[in-house]
C-alpha cells in the first residue's frame, strides 16, 4: 500500500460520502500505512486495477494468536474493505468481483510465509459474516472486546 | 477456502495467488461475492465505510462509478505517458503528485477536460470512443489538463525524490579512510 492507494480511499471511495457530510474516520488508513513502515508487526497491502484501487487489507502479524490450537501465531486482518463500485448491492454487475477474496487469500499466503501454516483470524462486520462462512472459515461468536463483532478463524491448510 | 486444495497450490507453487488465474477459482469467487452482495468488510475500523456505502443513493452510486471510469482511463493514460520520461527514482513521488493536480482539475474541469467527461460518460458500452483515444490524443488532453504551475510542482517532486534517493545511497555507504 502507498500514498496512491490512501489517495484513492479519501478522494475517491470516500468522495461521495464526505460530500454528503457523514461523519467517519477518513484517517484510518493513513494510520494505518504509517503505522506499518514504522512497526515490522503490521503491514497493509492493497490491490489495484486499471490505476485505481479495488481493494484494501491491514494485518497483524506478531502478537495474535489462535484459538485452535490455542496460542499458535496467526496473522490477524485488522481490515479489509472493497471499493464501494465493487458491490452488486450498488452496482448490477459490480466493476470487479473477487476482490475481497484475493484479499483474504493474500491473507494466507502471508501466514504461510511467516510459518503460520495459513492461519488467519479476523472480526467480521455483521453484513459481511455470510462472506466468512462461505470462504469456509470457522466461527468462534461474538467477541465482547470488539463490540460484539464475531471472531473467524482459519486453522493450518494442513488440517 | 478449501485446505486440500490450498495445500496442494502451495505445494506446486509455493503461491496461492496463483489461484487467482485458474478460471474455477474466479468464477467461484464471484459467485460467492454476488450471494453477499459485495459485503466484505472486517475489522472495527471498517464499520463507519460498510455503513455509509450501504447508505449510499443510486444516484451516489452512479456518480461514484462515473468517477472511477474518468480517473481510471485518465491516470492509465497518465502513468504510460509518465513511463517514457525516464524519471527513475523521481517517478513514484512525481506520479503521485500528478494524480493529485488532475483530481484537483476534475473537481472544476476546464472545457477540454469536461468534452473528455461527457464523450466518456455519454456512452453505455464500457469501451468507449473516449477510452479508446489514441496514446497521442491522451498525451494532448493532458498536456492541456496540466497547467505551467503544475509542471513545477511535478519537476520539484522529480527532484526531492531523486536527491533524497542519492542522498540516502551516500549515507548507507561504509566510509573507509583513504589509503
Amino acid at each position: 500500500m502507498d500514498d496512491d492507494h490512501l489517495d484513492d480511499y479519501e478522494s475517491i471511495w470516500k468522495g461521495i460520502l464526505l460530500a454528503t457530510e457523514q461523519p467517519d474516520r477518513y484517517w484510518m488508513w493513513d494510520y494505518k500505512l504509517r503505522q506499518s513502515s514504522r512497526d515490522r508487526r503490521f503491514e497493509s497491502y492493497a490491490i489495484e486495477v486499471d490505476r485505481l484501487t479495488q481493494g484494501l487489507i491491514f494485518i497483524e502479524t506478531q502478537w495474535h494468536r489462535a484459538q485452535y490450537p490455542p496460542r499458535y501465531p496467526l496473522v490477524y486482518i485488522e481490515a479489509i474493505a472493497v471499493a464501494p463500485w465493487n458491490r452488486s448491492r450498488l452496482e448490477d454487475p459490480p466493476y470487479l468481483r473477487g476482490v475481497g477474496r484475493a484479499l483474504l487469500l493474500f491473507a494466507r499466503q502471508r501466514s504461510l510465509a511467516l510459518g503460520y501454516n495459513g492461519r488467519v483470524g479476523l472480526h467480521s462486520l455483521p453484513d459481511s459474516e455470510g462472506f466468512y462462512r462461505r470462504n469456509q472459515m470457522l466461527e468462534y461468536g461474538a467477541d465482547p472486546e470488539k463490540e460484539g463483532l464475531v471472531y473467524f478463524e482459519y486453522r493450518s491448510i494442513q488440517d | 477456502m478449501y485446505n486440500q486444495l490450498l495445500a496442494e497450490q502451495y505445494a506446486k507453487t509455493g503461491n496461492l495467488m496463483d489461484l487467482c488465474s485458474t478460471e474455477a477459482w474466479m468464477e467461484e469467487s464471484a459467485q460467492i461475492e454476488d450471494e453477499v452482495e459485495g459485503q466484505v468488510e472486517a475489522g472495527l475500523a471498517m464499520k463507519d465505510y460498510q455503513n455509509q456505502v450501504k447508505a449510499l443513493t443510486d444516484e451516489q452510486s452512479r456518480q461514484l462509478r462515473n468517477q472511477m471510469r474518468v480517473q481510471s482511463t485518465l491516470f492509465t493514460g497518465l502513468h504510460t505517458w509518465m513511463n517514457k520520461w525516464d524519471l527513475g527514482a523521481g517517478f513514484k513521488d512525481t506520479y503521485t503528485i500528478a494524480r493529485r493536480l488532475i483530481r484537483q482539475h476534475l473537481a472544476d474541469p476546464a472545457p477540454p477536460l469536461q468534452t473528455f467527461i461527457d464523450v466518456l460518460l455519454a456512452e453505455d458500452s464500457q469501451a468507449s470512443s473516449a477510452d479508446q483515444l489514441t496514446q497521442q490524443q491522451m498525451i494532448e488532453l493532458l498536456s492541456a489538463i496540466l497547467t505551467p504551475e503544475d509542471w513545477q510542482v511535478m519537476a520539484q517532486a522529480a527532484s526531492q525524490s531523486i536527491s533524497s534517493q542519492v542522498l540516502n545511497t551516500g549515507l548507507t555507504q561504509p566510509r573507509t579512510a583513504a589509503a
